[in-house]
This record gives structure tokens, sequence and C-alpha cells, in this order.
């Protein structure tokens, strides 16, 4: 039980340690500021002052308070009353998780930060042990002041946590997953600047140290104030009675509301339905009021603690209140009387130790191998970090409305904070005042100048003269009638009062600068030919003040000898401003559409086209970049080492290849869709970049790789080799029909999620595995692969491609089978324990052909789980598909099988071999719109089991191998019950067997004839007829009108019965059985009659009677008893007359009378002949002798037939 | 032997404490994120399953759909635990008549990419549907309110840079489209959505 628990405990410790969690003010940095503040504001109204090393020890305390798992008692809201409120986790860990993690890892229930401050007996159990305000009193009086001031450290933490309001309000502020971090501390870990001096302004605005009685009051005093005017993340509007809304103003995105204090306190998002304290304005404010009361109060507690030191100095009795005993003396011996709380003791320190311990040892960061594997598998992309807009650049521009705005703060009502700061701020500026040129001794300065310059001036290039020309045919195009030696001038008054102008970019012609390139150039677009710009680029680090600098274009060379005619673009007299590090400028013309705001704009009158030449001067003239372009090189004037030559440059414009500047036009431009950036725009060279176009990959090669399920192309290549570290180049996949890749097809269309993997550029081998989902349709395709660039998507390397072809089972369109028809399964080979040779075999018993695309089989386990034999995937390998003839066999069969070695018969289907047939299952056969068309099902068997489907309702084993052998295996009664036989011969048939047709014909005629009653067996069609019905005709074609079945199928054994001498029929007589089918004669069975006795009926055995008395004179009479048993029809009369001696001359009668009272003549006479001696011979005594009597019916019952002689 | 029971202690917590930490080691190099955090927020960018190849093919995506009224497929673009809460606002403009506002202010504009927020992550990006005029006339605009000027008087005393306190502002007062890479699918997703009316 104990090693349980234990083992439980260490599992729980594990688990903890994964887990690292973010809490209060940054340890690292805000808490030993505002400590260092607080202790400075201290120093300046207190005698004791704390020096350096007692000021680092506090801080060292202040950032050892936040060491795990102290920070659970962190918390206190004075509204409530209580410590950290577990509700306010949000689910990172729930509330009821709470006693199970916790409860287990912590001494016990958190403490409120106040009760935790002066807990001895509940630090003592933490790891850095007991680090109260008594500690730090008791340490003072023991001169171990390191621990005395760390103590008193970890209070002053506890107390400025409660400046957060979170802290302040209980709420854990996690910062992962679902619960919030405290936006006011990360705030004030950004934005507490190290060099703000709070406690001297503090100071400066006569902010005085409040006198506390107890750590109680200070507390509180900051608890209050935190929790009243904030709310935290979690506890918006909700759960506290203040701050209360006041009134609410309308941002961008919300609502900025303001409480009874006139702060801002949270914005409300409605798009996202989001409330946050997470707003510039709310934190900004918060910082701005919460620093005047952590400091001061900070001060407080340590005004506090000097206080009681100078009170148990005073009075030294008092110090027992403070010291804990139990951590003097051996603590362990101490507690051995109390064996629970030893445990306790032992437990928490451990566990805390260790917690702490293992969160330091966690955050060791050591490089992660499975990080660079995830990064490879899904690798982090970089966002596309172009053309960020630079917003630090539009509030720049704001210059004259932000002095105005700086005008307005400073006509605001000023508060006591603001006031002292303003006060700094004016000393800083008096001060600073006096590093400000003079504007005399920069005159002064100017004049020496002067003197150097005007020799510079005479002494001026053609070219600057050409460049004065062109500024001053620039100023008459742009300005008119400006005065450019105004503007551009320093009046300055010469020796002898004479007035001398001196140029204003004299000042910048003796400046360095590093090199501006021209990155950019449009010339001309599609619609318009001077809708042109230019772009300037600063690559340097540092910004570059452009004031002064020149561009100038030269025109193409009519004459190789000629010196082409020379436009300035960008006059040095109109440039001016920064350009920042990585930044732009952008000249434009008048005539330029683009959406950027160029920097600069030149008239319209001037133009640059193809075979230009554009410089970029310095102010003192010396090139910053040359750029010449076109189609003919010998036009070109200007350039770096080569022109840039290109023949088409429809909708694009020239730009540097990543910003590069290798003093050669031809390489470092290529032609790109035109992005022009102004001075808003910054973006540095790519580290990473690599010029697509240059790459080679070596060994590419396409191959089509299937499995059962799946297709593959495998795409296999040697990576390039660079040495770039990035993942912002990938491998793009094309497809097209043909090899130059103009009409590609959609990746789509073939099912292929992802159009891309990432490239590696480590010169290994690779192989790239893409799965197909589609087959478009059927061809040889061209598979291309390109390198592209995530963030340049003009960055593109060549197109290696090969081609592939897929599988025609993939491509062959999928025709819809047939749907309207039935097939039924007819055989079933199940083997149980292997799934070898187990087969299928589908019969049609239609009359016309099958399609059974589309078709499949589903098998249902015994638990009733369906499963496809045949994936429904169409790049599933094993497909049903295929034809069924009239009467004819499919077989299915498993993948694993030798049915050809076996039964010598090849399957025409086979499924996946890991679909295997058990006892207790049951097989679907379904159509192509998923109706269920045939279902078997079986029960337990022996090692394998054969079914087969019957050809008839009454088929039997045996009739199955012998006369119903050929009748195919059509039995369907509906309702899936006793259509199959367990066989006990395989007979698997395949498409290519031949037709077996279920008889549409009568089969297995026989006649039987008893007597007068004839019998006709046979059995029905096999095959359902529709507007059949059977007849029996005589020779003469008469019909007997006789009740005949109706005609059935399966084979249906049918009986007819009836009397044959009814229909006057005689031996020797034949007699047809004919199947009639739309009335026609579908089948005919003739019939001979053989024994038919249509003689008197003698019934029962009861042959003769003999009545009446014998006399040679008398009348003699022979009576018979004659019992019909069913209706008869009677032609002769056998009598036997041997007890007649002698007739001759005798009139004898032969009557046949009904039976009356049971005596002859007493019935009804019904028959009545006489018998001629032609007929009864004389002296003729055989036994019996035939009378041929008209026919006579005789219904069922007795009769007496009646010979008399008549006297 | 009289110490033996609180040696093994001591071992047993020491071997926790070094597993403990090599364990969360492990977790940290595995899944880059806390366990929670993982549960939650990789969860549903995983669930995320359409975007586009581009932040502005997504953010095209999202905007034809929404013309074509299509709320349903529109919000299958924004992160799937989002959802539902922008569903309910597209609706309430719709129900406010704001909604043919907000089509005509999206409809074929080009978005630019901005400055990130502060606490934006590297697979996530920031873009307006604004012009670069626009967003200059909303700077303007900015400078004149009083939070505005309230928080520059502050920042001032911090020692804070205007223009970062302006870009803050800027960012937070201007429509937004806060995009994230979804790793799972290789594509854009939106991840919030602050387009200016409500």
């Amino acid at each position: 039980m104990d090693n349980k628990r234990i083992i439980i405990g260490y599992l729980l410790i594990i688990l903890l340690f994964c887990f690292e969690i973010t809490y209060a003010f940054d340890a690292i940095d805000t808490h030993p500021k505002l400590t260092e503040e607080a202790v400075k504001f201290y120093n300046f109204y207190s005698n004791r002052k704390i020096n350096e090393k007692e000021l680092e020890w506090l801080k060292e305390g202040s950032k050892n308070e936040d060491l795990s798992p102290r920070w659970v008692n962190h918390f206190y809201d004075p509204i409530h009353n209580i410590a950290i409120n577990k509700k306010y986790f949000r689910g990172y860990i729930p509330e009821k998780g709470w006693n199970f993690i916790f409860g287990f890892l912590i001494p016990a229930e958190p403490l409120k930060s106040i009760d935790w401050s002066l807990n001895q007996e509940y630090q003592f159990l933490y790891y850095k042990l007991n680090r109260t305000f008594q500690k730090a009193i008791v340490s003072y009086f023991r001169k171990d002041y390191e621990t005395a001031f760390k103590s008193l450290g970890h209070i002053l933490h506890l107390l400025q946590d409660l400046g957060v309001p979170e802290h302040a309000r209980g709420d854990p502020h996690i910062g992962r997953a679902s619960d919030p971090p405290s936006y006011f501390e990360n705030y004030a870990k950004t934005y507490l600047n190290k060099d703000i001096d709070i406690a001297k302004e503090l100071y400066s605005a006569n902010i005085k140290i409040k006198k506390f009685n107890n750590l109680y009051e200070i507390f509180n005093e900051l608890a209050k104030f935190t929790a009243n005017n904030w709310f935290s993340e979690d506890t918006i509007n909700n759960d506290f009675p203040l701050p209360k809304i006041k009134y609410r103003v309308i941002t961008g995105q919300g609502y900025l509301y303001y409480g009874h204090n006139n702060l801002p306190l949270f914005l409300e998002l409605p798009s996202n339905n989001v409330k946050t304290t997470d707003f510039r304005a709310i934190k900004e404010a918060y910082m701005y009021e919460i620093l005047p009361q952590v400091i001061p109060l900070s001060s407080s507690l340590i005004d506090l603690y000097f206080r009681t030191i100078e009170e148990i100095e005073r009075n030294p009795s008092l110090l027992s209140y403070y010291v804990y005993e139990k951590e003097d003396k051996n603590w362990f011996l101490s507690l051995l009387k109390n064996p629970k709380k030893l445990l306790l003791a032992i437990k928490g320190r451990i566990l805390t130790t260790a917690w702490e311990n293992a969160e330091k040892l966690s955050s060791l960061r050591f490089p992660s191998l499975s990080n660079l594997i995830n990064r490879v598998k899904s690798p982090l992309i970089t966002p596309p970090g172009k053309y960020v807009l630079n917003i630090a650049n539009i509030y720049t521009s704001f210059n004259p409305s932000n002095q105005q705005t700086k005008k307005n703060l400073d006509n605001t009502e000023l508060t006591y904070f603001e006031e002292i700061i303003q006060e700094i701020k004016q000393n800083t500026r008096n001060n600073t005042s006096s590093f400000n040129l003079n504007l005399l001794e920069n005159t002064k300065a100017e004049s020496l100048i002067s003197l150097n310059d005007k020799i510079q001036i005479t002494t001026s290039s053609n070219d600057t003269l050409e460049t004065r020309k062109e500024e001053n045919k620039e100023e008459n195009i742009e300005d008119g009638k400006e005065d450019e030696r105004a503007e551009n001038h320093q009046q300055i008054i010469g020796g002898g009062g004479r007035i001398i102008y001196k140029d204003k970019c004299d000042d910048y012609k003796n400046k360095n600068y590093p090199n501006l390139i021209i990155s950019e150039i449009q010339f001309e677009t599609n619609t318009n030919k001077d809708d042109e710009f230019i772009e300037i680029y600063n690559p340097n680090d540092q910004e570059i003040d452009i004031t002064c600098w020149q561009l100038e274009k030269y025109s193409s060379l009519s004459n190789p000898t000629k010196t082409p005619s020379l436009q300035i673009l960008l006059p040095k007299t109109k440039s001016t401003g920064i350009v920042k590090p990585y930044s732009f400028y952008l000249i434009a013309s008048k005539n330029y559409s683009g959406t950027i705001t160029p920097d600069y704009i030149y008239a319209e009158s001037y133009y640059i086209s193809k075979n230009n030449s554009l410089v970029l001067r310095k102010p003192n003239g010396e090139i910053s970049d040359i750029v010449g372009f076109g189609d003919n090189k010998d036009k070109i004037y200007k350039f770096e080492n080569n022109p840039f030559l290109f023949q088409n440059s429809k909708n694009k414009s020239l730009q540097r290849i990543n910003y590069q500047d290798t003093n050669d036009n031809s390489k470092d431009f290529w032609l790109k869709k035109p992005n022009p950036k102004n001075s808003n725009f910054q973006e540095k060279p790519r580290e990473d970049f690599v010029n697509l176009n240059e790459i080679n990959i070596e060994n590419f090669e396409v191959n089509v790789a299937t499995t059962e399920e799946n297709i593959y192309l495998s795409i296999k290549f040697k990576e390039p080799l660079l040495n770039v570290a990035t993942s912002n180049y990938f491998y793009g996949i094309l497809i097209s029909t043909s090899s130059n890749f103009q009409n590609n097809i959609d990746l789509n269309e073939f099912g292929i999620t992802s159009s891309k993997f990432e490239a590696r550029f480590n010169g290994e081998n690779r192989e790239e595995l893409i799965e197909i989902n589609k087959c478009p349709f059927e061809s040889e395709f061209y598979f291309g692969m390109r390198i592209m660039d995530l963030l340049d998507e003009e960055n593109l390397s060549k197109i290696w491609f090969s081609t592939f072809t897929l599988p025609d089972y993939f491509c062959k369109k999928e025709e819809k089978g047939t749907t309207n028809a039935k097939i039924l399964i007819s055989e079933l080979f199940i083997r149980e324990g292997t799934s070898t040779n187990e087969y299928i075999e589908l019969y049609n018993p239609n009359e016309f052909e099958v399609s059974l695309d589309g078709w499949n089989l589903i098998k249902v386990n015994r638990d009733g789980k369906e499963e496809y034999l045949f994936s429904t995937s169409t790049k599933s390998k094993y497909k049903l598909k295929g034809k069924i003839k009239p009467f004819g066999y499919f077989l299915i069969a498993n993948a694993n099988n030798n049915l050809n070695e076996t039964f010598n018969v090849l399957p025409d289907a086979v499924y996946s071999k890991d679909k295997d047939f058990a006892k207790n299952n049951k097989l679907k056969l379904i159509n192509p719109d998923n109706e269920v068309i045939d279902i078997v099902e079986w029960q337990s068997f022996n090692d394998k089991l054969i079914l087969l489907r019957k050809a008839g309702i009454e088929s039997t084993k045996e009739s199955m191998k012998n006369e119903e052998k050929d009748f195919g295996n059509s039995y369907d009664n509906e309702e899936n019950i006793n259509e199959f036989i367990e066989f006990d011969e395989n007979e698997p048939q395949n498409s290519k067997a031949s037709s077996e047709i279920p008889p549409d014909y009568l089969t297995s005629v026989n006649l039987k004839i008893d007597k007068q009653n004839i019998t006709i067996e046979f059995r029905s069609p096999y095959r359902k007829l529709n507007n059949a019905f059977y007849e029996i005709r005589k020779e003469n074609n008469e019909k007997l009108e006789i009740n005949l079945p109706e005609v059935k199928n399966f084979g249906q054994k049918e009986i007819i019965e009836f009397n044959g001498c009814q229909f006057d029929l005689e031996n020797g007589d034949k007699i047809s059985l004919i199947l009639m089918v739309n009335n026609e004669v579908k089948n005919k069975h003739d019939l001979e009659i053989k024994n038919l006795d249509c003689s008197i009926y003698r019934a029962e055995g009861n042959e003769t009677i003999s009545w009446g008395r014998s006399s040679p004179t008398a009348v003699r009479k022979i009576a018979q008893e004659i019992k019909i048993d069913k209706e008869s029809y009677i032609k002769r009369v056998k009598l036997r007359l041997s007890k007649i001696e002698k007739i001759e001359g005798d009139n004898v009668w032969l009557k046949i009378y009904t039976f009356g009272n049971g005596k002859p003549e007493s019935g009804n006479l019904i028959f009545s002949t006489n018998i001629s001696e032609e007929i009864i011979p004389k002296s003729f005594n055989p036994d019996w002798i035939e009378f041929n009597l008209q026919k006579i019916k005789f219904e069922s019952g007795s009769y007496f037939l009646f010979l008399k002689e008549k006297s | 032997m009289k110490y033996k029971k609180f040696f093994i202690l001591g071992l047993a917590f020491f071997i926790g404490l070094i597993s403990g930490g090599f364990f969360r080691l492990w977790i940290f190099s595995h899944t880059q994120v806390y366990l929670f955090e993982k549960n939650f927020i990789e969860k549903h960018i995983a669930q995320t399953k359409l975007g586009g190849k581009t932040p502005e093919e997504t953010w095209a995506m999202f905007v034809s759909e929404l013309e074509k009224d299509n709320l349903d497929n529109a919000i299958q673009f924004i992160i799937s635990n989002e959802q539902k809460n922008y569903k309910f606002y597209f609706e309430k403009l719709k129900k406010d008549g704001k909604f043919e506002e907000l089509i005509k202010r999206i409809k074929n504009k080009k978005i630019i990419q901005l400055p990130k927020k502060i606490g934006m992550k590297e697979d996530e990006v920031l873009y307006t549907y604004l012009t670069e005029e626009e967003i200059k006339k909303e700077g303007e605009k900015l400078i004149e309110k009083q939070y505005f000027k309230d928080t520059l008087k502050i920042g001032e005393k911090l020692k804070v840079p205007e223009e970062e306190i302006f870009q803050d502002f800027l960012l937070d007062e201007i429509p937004t489209i806060k995009f994230k890479y979804n790793k799972y699918t290789g594509k854009w997703i939106i991840k919030e959505l602050l387009l200016g009316i409500y």
C-alpha cells in the first residue's frame, strides 16, 4: 500500500516537473528594478541609508521569491479575503484537478500573500525555506545581514506583486492555452524603462513615505488600490464591486471602456466577442498610475522594517516574538516527537526543492534532434516578410501635427506626477540646450568654409555645369519662377560688403556617404510609355541623408562617339530627406500610375527608355551607382562592367537581385513584376537568398509506384549543395501533357494534396513519394519540378521533368455498371484459417449481359461489421470490373490463390489478400446504386465450406450433380433462405465457362395410367415465363378441358390427373402436354395412352353376387353391386357369366340401377340393354365377357349391375 | 541502517527530479508547445482545412465566399475555435444592415502587410485591406483621439518612443487580418479578423 502511494507520488512529481508556469511581475528585471527604485526613494528620506551591498541582497531576494512553487502564495484578494482563486485557471488546470496535482506537491493549501509573508512554519517547508518578515528581523540581529536583506527582498516581492491586478484579484495567469497571461505584467516587463528614475521624480514631487504599523496595513493598501481600480483578464466586469464602468469610447476595432476612476479598463472587440485588457492605452495608464503606488509603499515596507529593528533595539526582549525556534534547533530532531509534522516538513522541503531544481534543469535548452526533424517534416514557414509597411515612418511624416499634439499636451492640466516629470524634462531640456549649435557660431564657421568653396565652384566640372542647366530647366518646368538661388544658396556677406551666394550643397560635398543603389527601374508599361519610376535603396545599416544627391539619365547612343543627352531626373537642389537603413526612396514620373506614393516626382517631359543609363551621384559628384540597360549594348552609354540586356520587358520592371551590387549590371538585375517602394518601406536583403535560376539538380527521375490501395509518384533526385540554412525554398510540382509546361493540369485533378515539399540543399540523394488520388484522363504525363521561393514567387529555377503513365486500372473511365439487373452469388468457397483459394462465383440469370463495373461485395463479420471486398477508392489495384454474359459465370477470388493449378480456372477479378472469410459471416452483393442484390449467410463449418446455389426449388446435391448439372444456378426465392446447398465438390466457373441456361421448357415429363386415371408428372420451366399456360390436347387437337396448374418457375414438380375415359381416350391414342407462351407452343410432349381401362369398376373386391333362385324355367338373374368411389365413366361391362348355363332363345337384359334399398331393381334404372345371342352365344361359358356400352357417367356411390334373363 | 529508509527516499526523489526534468525536455522538444496548449490550439489549427497558399489567396477566397453570402463557407477559412464567434458577428452585421457596407469595403481590395503586433508569433502575419493612403488617414485621425494623446503623454514620461506607441495604436485602430500558417495543410488561415465594422 505504502509502495503504491510512493510510486503514485513519484509519478505526480515527474508530471508536475513537466510544466513551467509564468507568474507575477518579471522576477529577472521588474522586481529588482522596483526594489531598486523603492530603496532609492527610501534613501532620500532615511538617515539609515541602504548601501549598495544591501541593495544587491534585496534585489536578489526579490528575484528568488518567484522560485517554484512559492508563487502559489503570491495572491491576495482583499475584497473577498482569499488567496489564489482556482476558478480563474480557465481550464488550464481544472478546479477539480487542483487537489489532485497540487494537493500532493504543496505542503498545504496556498496562503494569501500577506499570510505567507509572516508564516514561518509554513515557509519553513518550502525551497529557500523561511524568508518571512520575522526571518529578516532575526537575521539582522544575528548579524546575518545577507539573509536579513534577502528575506526583506522576498517580502518586497510579495508586496509589489499586489500591484498587479491578477495578483490582487486572485487570478492565476498561466499565459498558456486557455488561461491568458497578465498583460499588465508583460507590459511592465517590456516597458519599465531602466533609465527612468522614478524615485527621484517622486521625491521631487514631494511624495513622502507613509508610515504603517504593520505589514497587513501596507499589503491591504496596495491590494485594495489595485483590485478596485483594474480588472484582471479573467475578472473583467465580474465578481468584484469595483471598478464601475462609467463610459466607453469607440476605437477602430471596438469599445474602450473607462471606469469610475476615468481609467481605461478594458477593450471589447465585438467581432470575436472578446473582452481584454490587452490594449496599449489601458496598460500604459496602468503603469503610469501603479508605479507611484508600488514604489512608495515598498519604501514604506523598508521603513517598517527598520522601525521594527529600532524598536527591538530599544527593547531586546521583543526579539523573541520573531524567533522561530524549530528552525534554530536541529529541526529534524525537534520534530521527532511529532512524526506527522516531521513527515510534512520532509515532504515539503524535498518536493519544493526538487521542483525548483527540476525547472532549472529543464530550462536548459539543448539542441533538439526531434525539433529539427519536426522542422523538416512540417517546416515552419517564415511568413512572407516582404514589403511590410513602415508605420513608424508614417508617424514621422505627421511631424507638424505631432508638434501640434505635443503643444496640446503641454497645455493640458498636469497631475502631480506629470508635473514632476514635466519639471524634470524642463531641467533636462535646459541642460541639453547647451549642446545645440549656436547660430552665431554656425555663421562664423560657414564663412570660414566659404573661402574654400569659392575655389570649388569655379573649378566645377562640365557635368556640374550641365547639371546646373538641367536644374534650371527643371525649375522652370516644375516651379516656374522660383528663385533657385534664393532657395538653394545661402546669402553670405563677403569682404567689402559684397553679397556672394554659397551653394547649399557645399556643406554636403565634404561628407562621406556610403553608396545608395538603384534597385528598380520601370521605364514603360504596356499602356503608357511614360509610366515610369526609379527606386533607390539604402543597403547600409545607417541612414543616409540624400540632400544634394542627384539622379541623372543618359539617353541612348545614336552614335558611339557622341555623348548622349543628359537629363537630371532628381536634381540635387530638390533632393532632400533621409533614407533609413534598408529603406527606399521612390522617384517617379508625373505619368506614374502606381499606388505607392513617390517620394519625388519629376516632370512628365523627362522620360527614360531602353538603352538609357542612370547615374546616381553623391553630393560631391562621386558616383554611387550606375545602371545601363536595354537591348543593344552599343547604344548604352554608361554601365557597370556589362549593361543589363533584355529583349522584352512586357509588364516587368528591372529589379536588383536581392539588392546585390557586384558592379556588373548584367549580373545584378532581373526582370520582375513592378514593385515600387517608397521611404515608408523597409526591407533587408535576404541572408538566405538563392538565385534559383542558377541552381541545378542531378539524377532527376520519376517513377510510378503502386501498392494494393495506393498509387505514388516516386521522385528521385540529388539535392543541390548550398550553404544556406533556410526553409523558405521548396520544390513546386507541375504536371502537364507537354514538356513546355504551358498548359499545366491542376494538381487537384490528380488529387495531389500538397503541391510542394521543402528544399534541403544538402547535396544528398533524395526520394519523395507523392500520392496520386485521381487520374484525370488516360495519357502520358510530364511531371515537372522546380525550386520556388516562398518569399518571392518570381524567383524560380528551371523545370526538371520526366514522363510518367498511370496504371490502366486507375485511369480507365469507370462507367457505371448495370443497375437494374439481378446477379446471383452462385458458388462460394470459404476456408477456415486461411484465405488461400477462397472464391466467389457469380451467375447471371438474365438473358442479357451485365456490366459489373461499380458492383461490389461486402463481407459482414459476425459482429455485423461491414467491409468492402473491393476498395471504393479509385486508385485501388483491385477492382470489380468486367462483364458477365447471359447465363454466364464470373469468378472472384482472393488475391492469394492458385485456382489455375488447383481447379484449372483463372479468376476474373481478385480482391485484397487480407480479406478473409470466416465462420458465421455474411456476404452481400451490391450494385452501383448500393442496393443489396443478393445475400448469402453461413454458419459454422469445419475446415472448408462450399455453398452452391440450387438450380431449382427442389434441387438436391444429387440432382445438381446429375440432371440439373447444366441448368445453371438461378434459384432465388427472394428470401435468401434455402437457396444454397452445401456441396462437396468445387466447381468454380469463370467468365469463359459455357453458359448454363436454366430450362424454359418442361422437364422430367412422365405419364402414368391407372385404370381410368391418367397422371402426368413433370417439372415446370426453371426460368420465369410470362403469359404462359399448359394445355393437353388429343391427336385430333381437341383440347382436354381439365384443370391445369399455373406455369411456375424453378423446376417446380407438377402433377396433372384426369379421367381418361371421360375424354373417350383409348389405349394407343396419343395426347400432348403443351407449354404455351404468348399463345404459341413453346414446348410439347406427346404421350401414348396405355393400359387405360374403361370397363365396369370393381371396387373393394366385391365381385359378384348371385341373387335369385336358379331354375331352368324361371328367369335367372345375376346381380352385382358396383361401388364407385369417384366419378367414373364406363364404356363396357365385364360380366362373369359362368353361372348362366344357357341363354339360347332367352331374352337377356343387362340393367344397371342405382343402389336403391340394396336390392336389384330397387333403385333408378340408369341403363338397360338387350343382350342378343350374338353377344352371348349359346353354351358360352367363359368366366368373363365384355359388353360394350355407350359411355355412362357414374357418380360416386353404389350401383347394381343386373343381368336378367327374360322368360 | 537506521537511515537506510531516508537514504532510499532521498535517492528516489533525486531520480524523480532528474527524470522529471528530462521528461519535460523531451516533451518540449517533441511538441514545441505545452501539452495543454497543443491540445487546445494545435487541434484547432489542424481542424481548419481551408486556406490559400498565401495570405492574399486566403483573403481572396474568404472575401469571395462572403460576397456570395456563403457565411458557412467563409468561416471555414478562420481558425476553427473562432468560427462560431465570427459567424455570429457576420450575422449580426446582416441584422444591423452593415454587412453590405463590409462587402463594399473589402471587395476587390488588395491587402498589404503590416508590422507584427506585440506577441504575434513567427508563423503569423498581419495584413490590412486599407491602402497606404487610407492608413495614413487613419493615422491622422488617431493622433487626434484623446486616448491616444493621453497614452502618448504617459509614454513620454515612461520614455517609450512615440513611434512605437503610434504603431501599436494604429495597428489596433485600423482593420487588420491576422493570418497564421497552418503547418498541417501548408495553407494560411485567418486567426483574427478585426474589420472595423461593428
